[in-house]
């Protein structure tokens, strides 16, 4: 049992002074009045102490109190381990790779082993699996009493190698423990383990549920993007990128096959450090990155005007042996000298002596100028070579020489291109010579069979100038051709980064990388050759981590460790911190609830308040089968119209909100109910979304009440329509001169509705596109603006509160019972009707939805700026 | 819950809207206690003739019916139906204690006792009696005077009493002892809730009275109750042994008892034996 809030229980000390004072405070007396007082005043009445709460009540109030106490401690009940057998106990912990991810779990379950052990007096050992940092075998452990033990799982940590089970057994047989726990990390992975399992056999054996994450390592896509893999549950990984320092560069998920592909920009690619699956940090979820795996700028440039033709020139051949995913610029050699990438490649290019001494800055600083021969430069050499050059080339086979076209020689061990297997078909006809007499033997990386350099490469500053003696296309040789070629490029690309030594010599281990991914300084003394990295098996001996001082060579699990599949570990329980614990707050507080709800109507009842409390709970059961009273606006959304004082214009409104209320219905998924008739003084305006109001010259004045209430309509996000049948004469529209007096009647009933600044709605606004795209706003007249709230005063859906018209919209719209037109619309007809009907549709989207639809006029612009 | 007692014009207007539905009730109720029962068939001053009995010497020759004593040798008078010149006059002791009733299912006293007394109307009416409202209307007869008495309780008058009225009296008499004037053969009906019967309360209670006296504490509410009825018998007998001295038929009357079997005893108390 611990409590997640302890402190909390401190307010148990409050609760004896709480109980003395609920028993100091009674329960209030009811009070009655009774007819017959007379009758009882001068009775004996001894008894006039003050009563005292009863027991039973004070008691199941502090029993309210001490469960709210505890529950607020949060409590949480985990049932000890219950330790089997007797005697000393040997607890055996995985702690390899695998154990990293459940780490805290696997202590966690040690400890309460031991503290069960503790309880008993019974001696803990604790046999680490794993071998030591140094490499020594698992040992047999001492008996210790359970602190001790306890204070030996502390320094227990996870090794980033993989467990030795082979050399445990040894340990384990000699071991005398009757008692033998099992702490599993879950996986098999050497051929050790099923005896493992037999040598040791296990009276208790805790294993997680789940095999751990393996993050495997990064390649290159053709696309030059990064590709990097998962070996184990993709699904709902995510992986993360972090540079060296650890702040995460970007982030994303797997696809199913457990592929994710990354394409990033150069920039940030090149800064990624490493990469780790989200969850328990752990060395199997971290795969580092090396120098290989940055981004390579390369630079080409050709001297002849046909290096960029397909098939024929060098630079064709040239960048597609470049290593994928190098970002590759083509300039003339000034340009590319001063972008500096990381390697130069020149395609028989004449140099001048300025660009000549730029290149030899840009080698100095670090660069790589890879220069191949070609017809162009063997006529002339310059000076900037690794080695004296002469002047023409040498032809190998062909009508006029005796000799064949020549092989290379296996390149010598030296050169850092050691390691690169020339084919057999491989052969130069053609290259320029190196003077021997000033033939430097330290300069040449790759010769041919019969000793003729044909690679020259001389370190200068921090970079390398690399001559190539034959050309960059096929003319000269089929090197371009051959699978060489691009190896070749790819050393040399790697070179561009400084880490030129990296092949010939062993680097040491500069970071390593401990059981939880992290990057520590190293102590050890491991070397890992380039070449021996394929087969590299992780181990004490060989950590995991960064090999070489300029992170030459990233040494990570994947590929490196055994395979290993779930181990098969009968009867294992889950870890003892996983398995969830009894939280017993959430009921304590809940039984403290019902208590309080049983105090309350126990104090009800001592009061004698339950009758009433009866009551109000009938009348809270008749409250729901009066509140179906509304009206039916408020269950479906309904169009109000206000009478404009004479019957058949009232008439003529309703047929054509009838109209529209069909033909909204009919074309959009909004069902409205039928329209209805609202005196605005009296009827709840709430309900409506839009009200319409045709005005007569002799339309009442609406009274105050009307007018507050159709104010509080519009500030209330309603819309208010007003319409005439007409204009004065002389008004703009086909409208004039229908119905004089309109505009005093507008003027007069107005007056006291709070109207905002108004202005003339235009095609650009909402109502002219929210369903239909119309051209403009006519009933059965057109032509008189169309007045609407100007934006700033709309509310904040962008709805006009208002619009006033003068063109007997409801006029347009009506049809009688028949279904035929009431009246025809001036002058346009039934064109003109057209607009106006679906102007009907568009006023109540527009007054249900507000400025939804407003973006539609930009989404052709919005698409055309997707590219769309 | 402290129940506001309602002003004398509300009470009334509580009243007249209840006063259809009252009248009724108090009809129903008049015919449920009438079959079986019927009125003053007793030789007494009246129009109806009644019976011819013999003449007696002493009997005044004027009342001789002389048509039917022409059939045989004797003198027969002519007998009409008494008719009780003394009305009956009921009366509502009203005092604020009225206002009570210990549950929601049961009436409040004076609604119990306006009911008694309409009905009580009702019966006699029926019966051809002429009832008044003691102090308040005019002895009336005839089918509508029920509703007259039923107005008059509302919206009260005055009118000298008749001194010759039997009185009829409905209360709880717990405030004030009821008037026993007036010629014999009047009614007494005591009406009290059955809570002021039994005192069932049990627990911490503060009583108060109706009309302002010093609220009293009770501790242990149920220590009163055997000293409290003990006195609420005394004080019902001595009700009754002042109605029974002044000729008057104490009656007593719970408002959880049924309204007819009070209304029959009152009905027989006042028919002449």
């Amino acid at each position: 049992m611990i409590f997640t809030a302890p402190l909390a229980l401190t307010a148990l000390l409050l609760l004896p002074v709480f109980y003395l004072l609920l028993r100091l405070t009674p329960p209030p007396p009811k009070r009655l009045r009774f007819p017959p007082l007379s009758l009882l005043a001068g009775l004996d009445n001894r008894e006039q102490t003050a009563a005292k709460l009863p027991l039973w009540l004070a008691l199941l109030r502090a029993a309210i109190l001490l469960c709210l106490i505890i529950g607020i401690a949060g409590p949480v009940w985990r049932p000890p381990p219950a330790l089997p057998g007797t005697g000393p106990v040997l607890l055996v912990v995985d702690n390899g790779w695998a154990a990293a991810a459940n780490w805290p779990q696997i202590t966690a379950t040690a400890q309460q082993i031991i503290a069960a052990a503790g309880l008993q007096n019974r001696e803990v050992a604790i046999l680490a699996t794993a071998r030591g940092e140094d490499g020594t075998a698992p040992r047999a452990p001492p008996l210790a009493s359970a602190a001790a033990a306890e204070g030996a799982l502390a320094t227990l940590q996870p090794e980033p190698w993989p467990t030795d089970h082979f050399a445990a057994s040894k340990t384990i047989a000699a071991a005398s423990e009757p008692t033998r726990i099992y702490i599993a990390d879950g996986i098999t992975d050497s051929p050790g383990g099923p005896g493992f399992l037999a040598t040791l056999h296990p009276n208790r054996i805790f294993a997680p549920g789940t095999s751990p994450a393996l993050l495997g390592p990064v390649r290159l896509s053709p696309s030059g993007s990064l590709v990097l893999h998962a070996m184990s549950n993709p699904q709902n990984a995510q992986w993360q990128a972090e540079n060296a320092s650890g702040a995460s560069l970007a982030r994303g998920a797997f696809a199913p096959n457990g592929d994710a592909t990354i394409t990033l920009p150069p920039s940030i690619r090149n800064q990624i450090a490493k990469f780790i699956l989200i969850g328990p940090p752990s060395a199997a979820a971290t795969t580092l990155l090396d120098q290989s795996d940055a981004a390579h700028t390369a630079g080409l440039a050709g001297g002849s005007s046909t290096a960029d033709a397909p098939f024929l020139g060098g630079l064709y051949y040239l960048s597609r042996a470049l290593p994928p995913g190098t970002i590759i610029t083509r300039a003339s050699p000034g340009t590319l000298l001063a972008a500096r990438p990381g390697i130069i490649c020149l395609v028989d290019q004449p140099l001048t002596p300025n660009l000549a001494d730029a290149a030899r800055s840009y080698i100095a600083a670090g660069g790589i100028l890879v220069r191949f021969a070609g017809p162009l430069t063997a006529a002339a050499p310059d000076s900037l070579t690794a080695d004296p050059l002469l002047q023409g080339t040498r032809r190998l086979g062909g009508t006029l020489t005796w000799s064949k076209p020549e092989p290379l020689a296996p390149i010598p061990p030296g050169s850092p291109l050691a390691g690169l297997n020339p084919e057999r078909t491989l052969t130069i006809s053609r290259q320029v010579l190196a003077d021997p007499a000033t033939l430097d033997p330290a300069t040449i990386w790759a010769s041919l069979a019969d000793g003729t350099p044909l690679i020259l490469g001389r370190p200068a500053g921090q970079g390398d100038l690399v001559n190539i003696l034959t050309s960059a296309n096929p003319d000269w040789s089929n090197l371009a051709l051959s699978g060489l070629y691009p190896a070749i490029l790819q050393r040399l690309v790697a070179l561009g980064h400084g880490n030129a030594a990296s092949s010939t010599i062993a680097q040491p281990l500069s970071l390593r990388m401990d059981a939880f991914g992290t990057l520590r300084q190293a102590t050890g003394t491991a070397l890992l050759h380039l070449s021996e990295l394929p087969a590299a098996q992780i181990s004490p001996a060989r950590p995991p981590g960064l090999y070489g001082t300029g992170s030459t060579i990233a040494l990570n699990l994947a590929g490196h460790i055994p395979p290993f599949t779930k181990a098969k570990l009968p009867g294992a329980q889950p870890f003892i911190g996983t398995a969830p614990p009894n939280r017993l707050g959430p009921s304590l507080i809940a039984l403290a609830l019902v208590l309080l709800t049983l105090d309350l109507a126990l104090s009800l009842l001592i009061r004698g308040k339950i009758p009433r409390l009866g009551f109000s709970l009938l009348a809270m059961a008749i409250l729901p089968a009066t509140a179906h009273a509304q009206p039916a606006a408020a269950l479906q959304p309904t169009l109000g119209y206000i009478s404009s004082g004479d019957s058949g214009t009232d008439q003529t409104t309703a047929y054509g909100l009838a109209f529209v209320t069909a033909n909204v219905s009919a074309h959009s998924s909004v069902q409205l109910a039928p329209p209805a008739l609202l005196n605005p003084s009296t009827d709840d305006l709430a309900f409506y979304p839009l009200i319409y109001w045709l005005l007569r010259p002799a339309t009442p004045t609406p009274s105050p009440a009307a007018c507050e209430a159709l104010n509080i309509f519009m500030s209330h996000g309603g819309l208010l329509v007003i319409d005439t049948e007409g204009a004065d004469a002389g008004s703009p529209g086909s409208g004039a001169g229908f119905a004089p007096g309109a505009g005093a009647a507008l003027t007069r009933i107005t007056a006291c509705l709070d109207l905002p600044p108004l202005q003339p709605l235009t095609g650009q606004d909402v109502i002219a596109h929210c369903f239909y795209i119309i051209p403009g706003f006519p009933g059965r007249f057109t032509g008189a603006p169309v007045l609407a709230a100007i934006p700033a005063a709309r509310d904040a859906d962008g709805v006009t509160p208002i619009i006033l018209t003068q063109n007997d919209w409801a006029g347009a719209w009506a049809r009688d019972s028949t279904g035929i037109p009431e009246q025809t619309p001036l002058p346009g007809g039934d064109a003109q009707r057209l607009v106006a009907d679906r102007l009907g549709i568009n006023l109540v989207i527009y007054s249900l939805t507000g400025d939804y639809k407003a973006d539609q006029a930009f989404a052709p612009a919005l698409l055309d700026r997707l590219g769309q | 819950m402290r129940v506001q007692p309602a002003s004398p014009e509300t009470q009334a207007q509580h009243l007249a809207a209840a006063l259809p539905k009252l009248i009724l009730a108090a009809e129903r109720l008049a015919w449920a206690v009438a079959p079986g029962l019927h009125g003053r068939r007793r030789t007494g001053q009246g129009d109806a003739f009644w019976q011819f009995r013999e003449a007696h010497a002493g009997d005044d020759a004027r009342r001789i019916d002389w048509r039917r004593s022409a059939q045989g040798d004797r003198h027969y008078i002519r007998e009409r139906e008494s008719e009780a010149q003394a009305s009956i006059a009921l009366s509502l002791e009203d005092t604020p204690t009225l206002d009570f009733s210990s549950s929601t299912a049961l009436p409040q006293k004076r609604d119990r006792a306006i009911l008694l007394l309409l009905a009580t109307a009702a019966l006699l009416l029926r019966a051809g009696e002429r009832v008044a409202l003691s102090g308040i209307t005019t002895p009336k007869s005839g089918p509508r005077a029920l509703s007259a008495i039923a107005h008059a309780l509302n919206t009260g008058g005055k009118a000298a009493p008749d001194p010759r009225a039997r009185h009829i009296r409905f209360g709880d008499f717990l405030t004030i002892a009821p008037s026993v004037s007036g010629p014999r053969g009047g009614a007494v009906v005591q009406i009290l809730d059955p809570a002021e019967c039994d005192f069932p309360y049990q627990g911490r209670y503060i009583f108060s009275g109706f009309s302002g006296e010093a609220p009293l504490p009770a501790a242990r509410a149920q220590d009163l109750a055997a000293a409290y009825r003990t006195r609420l018998t005394a004080h019902r007998a001595a009700i009754a042994h002042a109605a029974l001295r002044a000729g008057q038929t104490p009656l007593f009357h719970r408002t959880d008892h049924a309204p007819a079997l009070v209304l029959t005893t009152l009905y027989q108390a006042l028919s002449p034996r």
